[in-house]
């Protein structure tokens, strides 16, 4: 009887610990996993949103020669340059506003610049803690090739 | 014991080991396919096309205060009108004048601005400009055809072209004498040639090519005269062939010489009489006698005619006695509606009788074949038709009964027994070949300049479906003379340039001493020979043999003559003389299209004159009056392109 009771505690106790090391891993990886899909998805998806909204540089809207009261679609561009009159009216339009009528959830901020200077600004810097995307796009404004630095964030 | 418990401790740890192993394997096969470097891709490709947007929307005059494009406005390559060009245009322009440097600087100084990115631009799969050294990863491509305007070429502006409405041309007639001369014992032959040259003409040289058969022995010589408008110039020939015949003790010599007439002719009318003779022979023309005039002459601008109505007039022929004439005339391959008409005037022949008192034919006419078309009274045979007449004199002179002199005129429509080419017509009056059966005088009457309509010729109409040449087109004639050795056969071969590719009328001028039948054939470099003509009958030589011109093209040609018995044998004596000549009449374009495009009408019209006088004037045509059209373009594209255009982007 003792010899077995020893057997069964101690065999149990090592299987036991073994076990929970083994499956606290498992949970921990798992736990990892998701936040790393999280992470993934949630970047694909701003990635995806600021990819659709660096198009309105490159579109001219509905109707062609919108303002605040008409405007269906934003569009920036008028014969394959930025618009800087159209740039204007985004600004005047306000963060909230044009955040509306993109119809999107995240935040974003639009930055023209080449090397040596920033032309223009709109849009809401991200919190520290928040997810980020950025991508570039390339254009002309008044004459000058620009980056168009599109930043969604979340 | 001790092994039991080593047993359940061991199976135990497996199994959750493997358990945990076979989650972990679970998760890794089933964790989450990222998107993100198709999204990054995705990204790179909009670099690519929004680069290649750029270069497109950009203009050169927005750009126009990078290093490259600043040096070249103020070097005065990019012009005002280039300003307004796009840079990709600029960039595909100076690439496809081979200036790769200036290509690649443009493209660094507009693309220099974005270095986040590899960027490449790439025309033909060639690297106009790359922002990294090397390739590497994934790499998105844009691209476009594009097509544009050459640097420094407006692209509008005036454009003239221009034609000439007149001309001063230098070029080349040639008159040539018939085969032609008097029966046996001829003791005195008078060709008298009348012809015409236009009147408005500079003549710059007029050769006269001699090639007469005559007496020589010293007591007998009778070269009496050559007589070029009044001027005798029968010393001043020089004789550059000379073959002696002999009969019994007298002499008559086949000889060629030429002799300078340019202060003789003139321009309008002409005469040249040449009187020959031997007592027992009979003498008369060879083959290859010629007048080649050189002038220079003003010419309108008119399309060439399709309808053609011309004389050939025969020389006039004054025979002691008998008289005969071999003329020629051609009828291109092309021709339609043919029709042609021998109109004969014959002065003073005899009307001879045979032994058995039947009217013989004094009369005798060849065309195109060795049997008579005409003779007059009775013909023993259809082909030589010699009269049964007593023999009178050694070798070959026979005693016809003559009963009186006649004229006689005639007209024969000879459409029918007209080939394509160059027909013969040989007429013989009170004799035949090497024989004659008239005594005194008989004439070949023609004095085209005075008395056209009573003279002897062959007239010829036909029709062509195109006009010989169109408006605008200058004919020039020019001669080359054979060269070499003289020989039987002879080969001749010329090389035909582009410029003179366009052949309108091509002949050659065989000359000979002694001569019975000929041969004549032509190629060109791929071709093989065509014979273009072949003697009828005996002395059937055409003063000049017409040729084809479409056997022609450029590059080398090739024209063989060979001289042969009736039989078909070679003629081993009758030499085809290295004097023989080619005439060819060749066209020249006296207009140009429109040329570059220009900032004023007069530039464009003055660069249209320049192009004219310089097309025309290689070929010594000077212009007189020249017709100018001039208009505004736009939109003109100078090709460089279309080319395919690529930007290149991948990450750093």
């Amino acid at each position: 009887m003792l010899s077995k009771s020893q057997t069964f505690s101690f065999e149990f106790f090592i299987a036991l610990t073994i076990f929970l090391i083994g499956f606290s891993v498992l949970i921990v990886f798992w736990n990892y996993t998701n936040i790393q899909i999280h992470e993934k998805k949630s970047s694909e998806e701003l990635i995806s949103v600021a990819l659709s909204l660096s198009q309105i540089f490159f579109v001219e809207g509905y109707p062609k020669q919108w303002s605040l009261e008409n405007v269906k679609v934003i569009g920036l561009a008028s014969e394959n340059r930025i618009n800087q009159t159209k740039l204007e009216l985004l600004g005047s339009a306000g963060y909230e506003t044009t955040r509306n009528k993109l119809k999107i959830d995240s935040d974003f901020y639009f930055r023209i610049h080449n090397q040596t200077q920033e032309f223009y600004f709109f849009g809401k810097l991200p919190r520290q803690d928040s997810t980020v995307v950025k991508i570039n796009r390339l254009g002309i404004l008044n004459s000058t090739p620009v980056i168009i630095e599109v930043v969604v964030w979340k | 014991m001790e092994m039991k418990k080593g047993i359940v401790f061991s199976l135990d740890a497996i199994l959750s080991l493997t358990i945990v192993i076979l989650l972990v394997a679970a998760l890794l096969l089933l964790r989450y396919q990222s998107l993100i470097p198709e999204k990054k891709y995705e990204q790179i490709g909009y670099i690519a096309s929004d680069t290649l947007n750029i270069l497109t929307e950009l203009k050169v005059y927005e750009i126009k205060e990078n290093p490259t494009v600043k040096e070249l406005i103020n070097s005065k390559i990019i012009r005002e009108e280039d300003l307004n060009r796009s840079v990709l245009d600029l960039i595909g322009s100076f690439w496809g004048g081979k200036n790769y440097t200036i290509a690649e600087n443009i493209t660094r100084e507009v693309l220099q601005f974005y270095n986040f990115s590899c960027l490449r631009l790439d025309i033909e799969d060639e690297k106009i400009y790359s922002s990294c050294d090397e390739i590497s990863g994934e790499v998105a491509v844009s691209s476009m055809i594009e097509s544009g305007y050459e640097v420094g070429k407006p692209i509008s502006g005036y454009i003239a072209r221009a034609w000439a409405r007149k001309v001063r041309k230098n070029t080349t007639e040639i008159i040539p004498f018939l085969p032609e001369g008097s029966g046996w014992t001829g003791n005195k032959l008078i060709v008298t040639k009348k012809f015409s040259l236009p009147t408005e003409i500079t003549i710059y040289n007029a050769l006269l090519w001699v090639s007469i058969h005559f007496g020589t022995t010293q007591n007998q010589a009778e070269f009496q005269n050559l007589k070029v408008n009044g001027w005798q110039k029968k010393n001043d020939v020089v004789w550059v062939y000379k073959e002696e015949s002999y009969y019994g003790t007298e002499v008559t010599t086949a000889a060629y010489g030429y002799v300078d007439v340019s202060k003789e002719i003139f321009p309008g009318n002409n005469t040249i009489e040449l009187e020959i003779g031997t007592p027992n022979y009979h003498s008369h023309i060879h083959p290859g006698m010629r007048l080649v005039v050189t002038y220079s002459l003003t010419q309108e601008s008119k399309e060439g005619e399709k309808i053609f109505k011309r004389r050939f007039y025969f020389d006039d022929v004054e025979g002691y006695s008998g008289s005969w004439a071999t003329a020629s005339f051609f009828i291109p391959e092309n021709a339609k509606n043919v029709s042609t008409r021998l109109h004969l005037n014959l002065i003073d022949l005899e009307d001879t009788f045979d032994s058995y008192g039947r009217n013989s034919s004094d009369i005798l006419i060849y065309v195109n074949s060795k049997y008579l078309f005409f003779n007059d009274s009775f013909c023993p045979d259809n082909e030589t038709c010699y009269p049964s007449c007593p023999w009178k004199r050694w070798p070959y002179e026979y005693k016809c009964d003559i009963k009186g002199t006649k004229n006689v005129s005639l007209d024969f429509d000879i459409t029918n027994v007209t080939i394509n080419g160059t027909n013969v017509v040989s007429v013989y009056v009170n004799c035949y070949g090497d024989r004659h059966w008239g005594d005194k005088r008989s004439r070949i009457y023609s004095d085209p300049i005075s008395d056209p309509e009573n003279s002897s010729y062959i007239e010829v109409y036909y029709e062509l479906d195109e006009p010989v040449y169109g408006y605008g087109e200058i004919d020039i004639t020019r001669e080359m003379i054979y060269g070499g050795d003289h020989s039987n056969p002879k080969n001749f071969n010329f090389t035909l340039s582009e410029s003179k590719a366009k052949l309108l009328n091509t002949f050659t001028h065989v000359a000979q001493g002694f001569s019975c039948m000929i041969n004549v054939s032509a190629r060109n470099s791929t071709s093989t020979f065509k014979t273009v003509f072949i003697s009828p009958s005996v002395r059937a030589i055409p003063a000049s043999v017409f040729i084809e011109p479409k056997i022609f093209s450029p590059g080398i040609n090739y024209l063989r003559v060979v001289d042969f018995q009736p039989g078909g044998s070679l003629s081993p004596g009758n030499l085809i003389l290295n004097y023989s000549s080619f005439e060819y009449t060749y066209l020249i374009k006296a207009l140009v299209g429109y040329g570059k495009v220009f900032n004023t009408s007069q530039q464009a019209v003055e660069d249209a004159v320049e192009r004219l006088k310089e097309q025309v004037g290689a070929e010594g045509i000077s212009v007189e009056e020249i017709e100018i059209e001039n208009k505004t373009v736009q939109g003109i594209r100078y090709l460089w392109g279309p080319s395919l255009f690529k930007v290149l982007a991948w990450e750093r």
